[in-house]
C-alpha cells in the first residue's frame, strides 16, 4: 500500500537515507502535539503517528481523530493493537498516502533526492531470513508494516507491524563502540487464516513464524532503534515485553549460545521458536501451543496392530517449511482410511511408506534372471491378508530421494479381461507434485503387479501388463520446495473424495475429469499443516483424557473431597527431563504449600466438625528429586515434618511401597505421583525374568556375543 | 550359532530347539534386516517387548533408535508390542529401515 518511487526505492538500496529529514518531521510535530488530547492514559510516551498528523491535514479522511488509539496498554497487548489495527486499518491507509504524498509536494524544497515517509530504513550488512542468507538486505520499518527488500526475491517479505512478536538487538562486543555491529533479532509470527474446523467454532490459522536476524552498525542501529520506537508504540511495546517479562530466560540462551552462532546458524530459530513463542501473549497459534509442547506419544489407531507412533519429533516436521516424514504421512493416510465407510473399505488398499523404499532398495541388489520373483519375495507377506485384485484402488506413496510421490493402481481386478471402459481401466498413476523428479518408479511397480499377478493367477500376464497405462497425471504442483509431502496427502485425501466407482482413461480425454492443475489451490494444501497438526493434538488430547479418566489412581484422588483441583495432576504438567527439574522442584514446591494450605484449613475443619478420618491428606511422592534436588528444594525436611497433618514427603527415586513402611503413617492416605510420564506409563514397561530374553547372534561375527540383561534391569520400578 | 548359545543358557536352548512354540515364554530367533542387507539374529523370548531387540540392534548397528523403523510383514512395530502378540513364528523376519523424510530440495 506504500508505494515506493523509484527514487525512494534507489535510495533504499543505496542504504543511505538521510534521517535528518526525519527528525525535522518529527520535531514539528511535537510542537503541535502538547495541544492535542493524545496524552491521555497511561502511555507518556510520545507517539508521532499518523493520528496526531491527520488534523494537521485535511486531505485525510475522517477517522474519528479523537479516539485514544494509543491507549492499548502493554496488559492488553493483543486485542488492544488489534483493534487498533482495525479501527485504523483502512481508513488510515487512505490517509497516510494521502498525507504523503502531500507531504512530498510540500516538502520537495527540502527532500532532494527522495520524498518522505514514515518509515525507518535499515540496512544490514549481513542478514539471515529463516534458513536464507543474504547480504546487504534492506529493511524498512513503517508504521504498520515491515519490509525486507533484497535483489534476491526469497529474502523480499512484508508483514504486518502486529506480527511482530520478539524484536531485540544484542551487541556482538560492546555497546559503545560505533564500529561493532549490533545483532537485532526479529521474530514475526504471521496469522493468516485459511478456514475452519469441522467443529466450526475454531478458526485454523496458519501460521508462519519466522525470524529475521540483521547485523547492523551500532551507531547506526541505536539512531535507527529510536526512531523506529518513535513509528510506533507497537514497536516499543515488543522491545519491551521482552525486556520485562522475557528476558531473563532469553539472556540464559545468549550466553549458551554465542552471538556468533546467532548471527551465522540457524540456531537462534531452532532454539527460540517452539519455546519461545508460546509465552507469548500475541499469536493464538496452535502450532506454538502448549499442548504442543506436552505431546509426547501417539498410538493411531489404538488396539490395531498395525498403528502409527507418533512421538512429538514427527509433530514437530508439520512447523512450517518442515519436511514431511513416514510417520506423518502413515498416520494421516490411516486417518484417512478410517474415515472411510466400511463399503469403501474394501474398495482401497493403502501401502505404507516403506513398501516402495523396500521395493526399490530390493531391485538394486539383485540382479539376474529371477530378478523379478526374488524382489517380490521380499515383499510378499505385505499383502498376505488381502488381495490386491480385489481393490478398485492401491495407493503406494513413494519416497525416494528426498521426495514424496503417490502411485494409485486403478483397477487390478480388471486386469486380462476384455477391455471394458465402464468397467474401469486398469492402469497405474503417478500423482508428483514436482514432476520429473521421480524418474524410473514405473519398472518397479509394473514389476510387482506382475509377480504379484503370476502369484495370484499361477500364469504369466506379460500380454496384459502390456496394456496396462502408467500415467503421469497432471495435477497441481508445489510452489515451494517442502510441501511435497502434503501434497501427496491432500493427493490422497481428494481422491479418495472423487475416486469414482469405474476410473477410465477414455471417458474424458484420455483422462479423468479432476486430475487437473487446478484440482486444488496451493493454498488448500499449505494449510493441512496445521490441520494435520491439530488433528494430532485432539487425537492425542481425547486419548489423553479417556486415559486419565481411567487411571483409578486419579479417581481414588478426585474422590477425595476439598482437594480436587490440586490433585488432579496432569501428568504432563509434571513432565520432567533432567533439565527441567527446576520447574519441576517449584511444582512440587508450590503444591506442597497449597497442600499445607488445604491441610491447614481442612484440619480445623476436622477439628469443629469431625469430618473423616484423615483421608483429605494428600501425599506426593516426588519420584524425581534426587539428592541435588533435595538440597535445592526450598521446603525444608523440618518443615515437612512439621505440618503434621499434611503427610508431606520427598523421597528419591524410590517407589511409593517402599515409603509405606516409613515412620509416616500412610494409612488411607491417596498418593499422588508426581512424576514424569515415562515412569507412570510404566504399565507397558518390560517385565523381564531373571533368565535372558534375548540372545544376539551376529552373523558377521563369529562369535556372538550376549546382551547382557542386567543393561536392562534398571528399569525402573514400581 | 546354536553352539555358544548352548554354553550360555542350555536348559531353555534344549527346550526350544525344533519344538513347536505354543506356550507362552517360548524363545524364537528373529532376524533384523537391515537395509544395506547385513542380518543380526535376535533370540527373544515370545512374551518379551520388542523394545529390548530393537534397543539391542540400534546399539549394535550405532544408530539412533528414533532414525529407525521396524517392519514385520509390512507392518510398522511398536517397542511395546511383543513376538507372541504379531504371531512371530521362528525365524521370522524384521525389516530395519531408515525413516523416510521428503520435501523436493532437490
Amino acid at each position: 500500500m506504500l508505494d515506493h518511487g523509484p527514487q525512494s526505492k534507489k535510495a533504499r538500496v543505496a542504504g543511505e537515507v538521510d534521517f535528518s529529514v526525519f527528525n525535522f518531521e518529527m520535531e514539528m510535530e511535537e510542537e503541535q502535539v502538547p495541544s492535542n488530547s493524545y496524552k491521555s492514559g497511561s502511555s507518556s510516551y510520545f507517539f508521532p503517528t499518523a493520528y496526531q498528523r491527520k488534523p494537521k491535514y485535511p486531505v485525510t479522511s475522517s477517522s474519528p481523530s479523537s479516539k485514544p488509539v494509543t491507549s492499548s496498554a502493554p496488559s492488553s497487548k493483543r486485542q488492544g493493537r488489534q483493534s487498533a489495527r482495525d479501527k485504523s486499518g483502512d481508513e488510515n491507509q487512505v490517509s497516510i498516502s494521502g498525507y504523503n504524498s502531500k507531504q512530498g509536494m510540500l516538502r520537495n524544497k527540502d527532500v532532494v533526492s527522495f520524498s518522505i515517509r514514515n518509515e525507518v530504513i535499515v540496512t544490514a550488512s549481513r542478514a539471515r531470513l529463516n534458513q536464507h542468507y543474504g547480504r546487504f538486505l534492506t529493511v524498512i520499518f513503517s508504521e504498520k508494516h515491515i519490509e525486507v527488500k533484497q535483489a534476491k526475491e526469497i529474502l523480499s517479505r512484508k508483514w504486518q507491524r502486529d506480527d511482530l512478536c520478539v524484536f531485540k538487538s544484542f551487541y556482538k562486543f560492546h555497546t559503545e563502540n560505533a564500529d561493532e555491529k549490533a545483532i537485532v533479532v526479529l521474530l514475526l509470527h504471521k496469522r493468516r487464516v485459511f478456514g475452519r474446523c469441522s467443529d466450526n467454532e475454531c478458526t485454523h490459522p496458519s501460521d508462519v513464524t519466522e525470524t529475521l536476524v540483521m547485523e547492523i552498525k551500532n551507531d547506526k542501529w541505536k539512531d535507527q532503534q529510536r526512531k523506529i520506537f518513535e513509528l510506533s508504540q507497537g514497536y516499543r511495546e515488543v522491545w519491551k515485553r521482552i525486556e520485562t517479562e522475557e528476558m531473563p530466560k532469553y539472556k540464559e540462551r545468549l550466553t549458551r549460545y554465542p552471538l556468533e552462532e546467532l548471527s551465522i546458524n540457524a540456531n537462534l530459530a531452532r532454539k527460540v521458536e517452539p519455546e519461545r513463542i508460546p509465552e507469548m501473549s500475541s499469536p493464538s497459534s496452535s502450532w506454538l501451543s502448549p499442548e504442543l509442547r506436552t505431546f509426547e506419544t501417539l498410538v493411531y489407531p489404538q488396539g490395531d496392530p498395525d498403528a502409527v507412533t507418533i512421538t512429538s519429533k514427527d509433530v514437530d516436521v508439520l512447523r512450517p517449511m518442515g519436511f514431511l516424514n513416514d510417520t506423518i504421512i502413515d498416520f494421516y493416510i490411516k486417518y484417512l482410511q478410517n474415515q472411510l465407510s466400511d463399503k469403501d473399505k474394501g474398495r482401497f488398499y493403502f501401502f505404507n511408506s516403506f513398501f516402495f523404499r523396500k521395493l526399490a532398495d530390493s531391485s538394486i541388489k539383485y540382479t539376474g534372471p529371477n530378478r523379478g520373483k526374488i524382489v517380490y519375495d521380499r515383499v510378499r507377506k505385505w499383502t498376505r491378508k488381502v488381495s490386491l485384485f480385489e481393490k478398485d484402488y492401491v495407493f503406494i506413496p513413494v519416497n525416494q530421494s528426498l521426495h514424496w510421490s503417490l502411485i494409485i493402481v486403478c483397477h487390478l481386478g480388471n486386469l486380462g479381461s476384455s477391455p471394458d471402459e465402464s468397467r474401469g481401466t486398469p492402469c497405474i498413476l503417478h500423482l508428483d507434485s514436482m514432476e520429473g523428479n521421480h524418474e524410473g518408479i514405473e519398472e518397479h511397480i509394473r514389476n510387482y503387479i506382475l509377480q504379484a499377478w503370476i502369484e495370484e493367477h499361477q500364469s504369466s500376464a506379460d500380454e496384459a501388463l502390456s496394456h496396462m497405462k502408467y500415467k503421469e497425471a497432471t495435477v497441481p504442483q508445489q510452489i515451494n520446495h517442502c510441501d511435497c509431502g502434503i501434497y501427496l496427502l491432500h493427493y490422497v485425501e481428494l481422491f479418495l473424495k472423487g475416486a469414482p466407482q469405474h476410473f477410465s482413461l477414455a471417458s474424458f480425454e484420455g483422462f479423468p475429469y479432476f486430475l487437473t492443475r487446478t484440482w486444488f489451490k496451493s493454498s488448500e494444501a499449505s494449510a493441512k499443516r496445521s490441520a494435520i497438526r491439530n488433528l494430532l493434538i485432539r487425537l492425542y488430547q481425547d486419548y489423553h483424557s479417556s486415559a486419565t479418566d481411567k487411571q483409578p489412581l486419579q479417581e481414588q484422588v478426585t474422590s477425595s473431597q476439598g482437594t480436587e483441583e490440586l490433585l488432579v495432576i496432569d501428568v504432563d504438567d509434571v513432565c520432567i527431563s533432567s533439565d527441567s527439574k527446576a520447574i519441576h522442584s517449584d511444582l512440587v514446591a508450590s503444591l506442597h504449600r497449597q497442600i499445607c494450605e488445604e491441610v491447614e484449613g481442612a484440619g480445623k475443619q476436622a477439628m469443629s466438625s469431625d469430618v473423616g478420618p484423615g483421608v483429605e491428606t494428600p501425599l506426593i511422592v516426588d519420584l524425581h528429586s534426587d539428592d541435588e534436588a533435595n538440597e535445592s528444594s526450598p521446603l525444608e525436611d523440618s518443615q515437612i515434618l512439621d505440618s503434621v497433618d499434611g503427610k508431606l514427603l520427598h523421597s528419591s527415586s524410590t517407589s511409593a511401597h517402599e515409603h509405606s513402611s516409613s515412620p509416616l503413617d500412610f494409612k488411607d492416605t491417596p498418593v499422588v505421583l508426581a512424576s514424569s510420564d515415562e515412569a507412570v506409563s510404566n504399565d507397558d514397561s518390560v517385565k523381564f525374568s531373571s533368565s535372558a530374553d534375548l540372545v544376539v547372534v551376529d552373523r558377521y561375527n563369529s562369535s556372538p556375543s550376549f546382551d547382557s540383561d542386567d543393561d536392562h534391569k534398571n528399569v525402573r520400578g514400581r | 550359532m546354536a553352539g555358544v548359545e548352548d554354553s550360555s543358557n542350555p536348559g531353555v536352548q534344549h527346550q526350544d530347539e525344533k519344538k513347536p512354540l505354543d506356550g507362552a515364554g517360548q524363545h524364537i530367533n528373529l532376524k533384523v534386516k537391515g537395509q544395506d542387507g547385513g542380518e543380526v539374529f535376535f533370540r527373544i523370548k515370545s512374551t518379551a517387548t520388542l523394545r529390548k531387540l530393537m534397543n539391542a540392534y540400534c546399539d549394535r548397528q550405532s544408530v539412533d533408535p528414533s532414525s529407525i523403523a521396524f517392519l514385520f510383514d509390512g507392518r510398522r512395530l511398536r517397542a511395546e508390542q511383543t513376538p507372541a502378540e504379531l504371531d512371530m513364528e521362528d525365524g521370522d523376519e524384521i525389516d530395519a529401515m531408515l525413516h523416510q523424510t521428503g520435501g523436493a530440495s532437490s
